[in-house]
């Protein structure tokens, strides 16, 4: 009888009611749609930049600070077989990086030259879908592939001869001509000043005229985006201290304070809509209580204990917002599941921004779990806050005056 | 022993001003059965003392028993245990749950008591007939005249089969035709099933048809008269 009471006094004034729910909804919608997107787009910024460098990377002692290839590490066959063996490992990226000036006929330009392993390097970044013109490495070749902006800058095309020139290891000189087999285009975050070249591994120890086996970093994939930091740990003690191992969070804080920086930004629009939801709500709730004040009084004077008054009253907001919820989830559900799978294509400037921060154009929507538990709570924790008003009232309610509305 | 035991009883109103000394030293018991009329000019206290008979409002001093409990001193939740199983309420304004139909408002009480749902079908369509508007069970309030929710409202009163049923100023909302057949009513459930009955009212018609008259003036008892 008490839920055949609450239920129809929700239909009593239906205009209030469904308005009220609709605020609900609507913030709940709103909500998590703009915390999907969100967390889709930072899903998006992490993967592109672990592709970069891995979920954890291992480099020489002391290399992070200062660069140098005679802090390159040897990464012999049992180094990797001890990366490889530890649990949570999916694979290991070599690389060798370092600068050299690049050269062909009158022109020059300092760039980074990475050597790297063709095959594993297509894996993670793709590389090989970034070539615009010619081919794409082979394991073992002498060659290179230029970025297309320097290609141009030095006039060279597929066939030609570009001479490298640079500082190699321990103090000796990096110098080779190699032949440029591939162009690419490939945006990374700030790299428009110098150039940028890939060559395999065995050609970047020629040149920077390292041991076998040398190489700048590992960029260790994990089989599990969220274990990071404990693998980093793991691989620290099995690795021992002439490695610095190094999570992505450590090596690009930039992208974490990108992301901290817009969360921040969309935790403050969601407390202004929840906010302003919460105060919709909380106008209904207190009007139907004022409203429903002689009837209060008339249930405590004929033998209702005013805390099953009150339990009800606090029940029939919280169903109140329940059902608000579930109709949020019924209309935001299927958007967003929808948007997870078809990604609205980004177009224009801000397709180009997503471009230099190496992202694929789309908008891809999360369907993590969290987001829905996040939001959940909060207004959970609202509706609580909500629904403790008019305890409040019922707790100084009066029978006689509430009957008589003195 | 009297159903309502009332000894010496006060009630101030502090609240802002000059104290008001609403009920002010009144004695009285009711015995089982009886049909009583508390009478007095408007404010003499009829209503404060009523409603402290009633548990419904807090005693200023002095001491009340209903069928020999005291109740002056009980907590807010134990009282209003109390008034569900042994006070039957009516009152001026009918007060009766409007979302809940004729037939729902009595069995309201029924279920606070915890008297399962067929048993609260049953007696509520045998009080709905004993009050005669059996036909409008599934009625809301808002849809019966003033007569016809009193009416729910005296069945409500005596769903809890309480000691006795307080009535303040029950008559005050009807025209005459409707108050003589409350009044009937009232009188009939009195001599046939013994429910005691007090009044606090101005109506004459009521008055007349008390069988005990108990005059107040200034919160204080002046006449206390069997009229047989
Ligand atoms: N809540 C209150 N606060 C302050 N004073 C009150 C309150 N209720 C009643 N009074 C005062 O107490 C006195 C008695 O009031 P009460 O309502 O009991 O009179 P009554 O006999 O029922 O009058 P009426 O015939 O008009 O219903 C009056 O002077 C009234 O103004
Ligand atoms: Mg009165």
């Amino acid at each position: 009888m008490l839920w055949t009471i609450a239920w129809r006094n929700v239909w009593r004034n239906r205009r209030r009611s469904a308005l009220t729910l609709a605020t609900i909804v609507l913030a709940v919608v709103l909500g998590l749609l703009m915390r999907s997107m969100q967390y889709g787009q930072y899903g998006a910024m992490i993967d592109s930049t672990v592709a970069r460098t891995g979920h954890v990377q291992v480099f020489g002692e002391g290399y992070w600070d200062n660069k140098s290839l005679d802090r390159s590490i040897h990464a012999s066959a049992e180094t990797l077989e001890r990366v490889n063996s530890v649990a949570g490992v999916a694979d290991a990226v070599p690389r060798l990086e370092s600068f050299a000036l690049i050269s062909f006929g009158e022109r020059t330009k300092p760039s980074g030259v990475i050597g790297t392993n063709p095959e594993i390097e297509d894996r993670y970044t793709a590389l090989a879908g970034r070539i615009v013109e010619g081919r794409y490495l082979e394991v073992g070749e002498r060659g290179i592939i230029l970025l297309r902006s320097l290609a141009s800058y030095l006039g060279a095309g597929i066939g030609d001869d570009v001479v490298l020139l640079g500082g190699g290891y321990r103090g000796q000189t990096a110098a080779d001509l190699l032949p440029v087999v591939g162009i690419f285009d490939y945006t990374l975050m700030g790299n428009l000043e110098t150039g940028l070249a890939y060559v395999p591994l065995d050609a970047a120890r020629e040149l920077y005229a390292t041991p076998p086996d040398q190489v700048t970093s590992l960029s260790v994939m994990l089989d599990d985006g969220d274990a990071i930091d404990r693998t980093a740990e793991t691989l620290q003690r099995e690795l021992g201290n002439e490695f610095d191992v190094m999570t992505w969070r450590e090596t690009s804080p930039e992208v974490v304070q990108g992301i901290q920086s817009d969360s921040v930004g969309g935790i403050f629009m969601l407390a202004i809509l929840y906010v302003v939801a919460g105060f919709g709500l909380l106008g209904t709730v207190l009007m139907s209580t004022m409203e429903r004040r002689r009837e209060f009084g008339v249930m405590n004077a004929v033998g209702m204990r005013k805390g099953r008054l009150a339990f009800v009253l606090f029940m029939e907001t919280l169903v109140l917002v329940f059902v608000g919820v579930v109709l949020g989830l019924i209309v935001s559900v299927p958007i967003i599941t929808w948007f997870h799978y078809n990604p609205i294509p980004v177009t224009g400037d801000l397709a180009a921004v997503f471009e230099q921060f190496n992202v694929p154009p789309y908008m891809p929507f999360s369907v993590d779990l969290g987001i829905f538990l996040a939001q959940g709570f909060v207004v959970l924790v609202m509706a609580l806050i909500v629904a403790s008003f008019p305890i409040v009232s019922i707790r100084r309610l009066h029978i006689m005056r509430a009957i008589t509305g003195r | 022993m009297p159903v309502i035991d009332a000894r010496d009883v006060y009630k101030t109103y502090e609240g802002s001003g000059v104290p008001v000394h609403a009920v002010n030293g009144i004695s009285f018991a009711v015995e089982k059965g009886e049909f009583t009329a508390v009478i007095g000019p408007s404010g003499c206290g009829k209503t404060t003392l009523l409603n402290m008979v009633g548990g419904l409002d807090s005693i200023t001093k002095g001491e009340i028993y209903i069928g020999g409990t005291q109740i002056d001193s009980m907590s807010e939740a134990e009282l209003t245990d109390f008034r569900l199983k042994r006070i039957g309420f009516v009152f001026q304004a009918y007060n009766l749950i409007p979302v809940l139909t004729a037939k729902e408002n009595i069995e309201f009480i029924m279920e606070l008591q915890g008297i399962p749902a067929d048993e609260r079908a049953v007696r509520s369509r045998e009080l709905l007939a004993e009050v005669g508007i059996a036909d409008q069970a599934d009625k809301r309030p808002g849809l019966m005249s003033g007569g016809q929710q009193q009416r729910v409202a005296v069945a409500r009163a005596l769903a809890s089969k309480p000691e006795f049923v307080l009535a303040d100023e029950p008559t005050a909302n009807l025209d005459s035709h409707a108050t003589s057949d409350l009044l009937d009513l009232m009188a009939e459930m009195n001599a046939n099933s013994g429910v005691t009955f007090v009044f606090a009212t101005h109506d004459q018609r009521v008055i007349d048809r008390a069988r005990r008259v108990i005059a107040l003036d200034d919160g204080k008892i002046v006449s206390d008269t069997n009229a047989g």
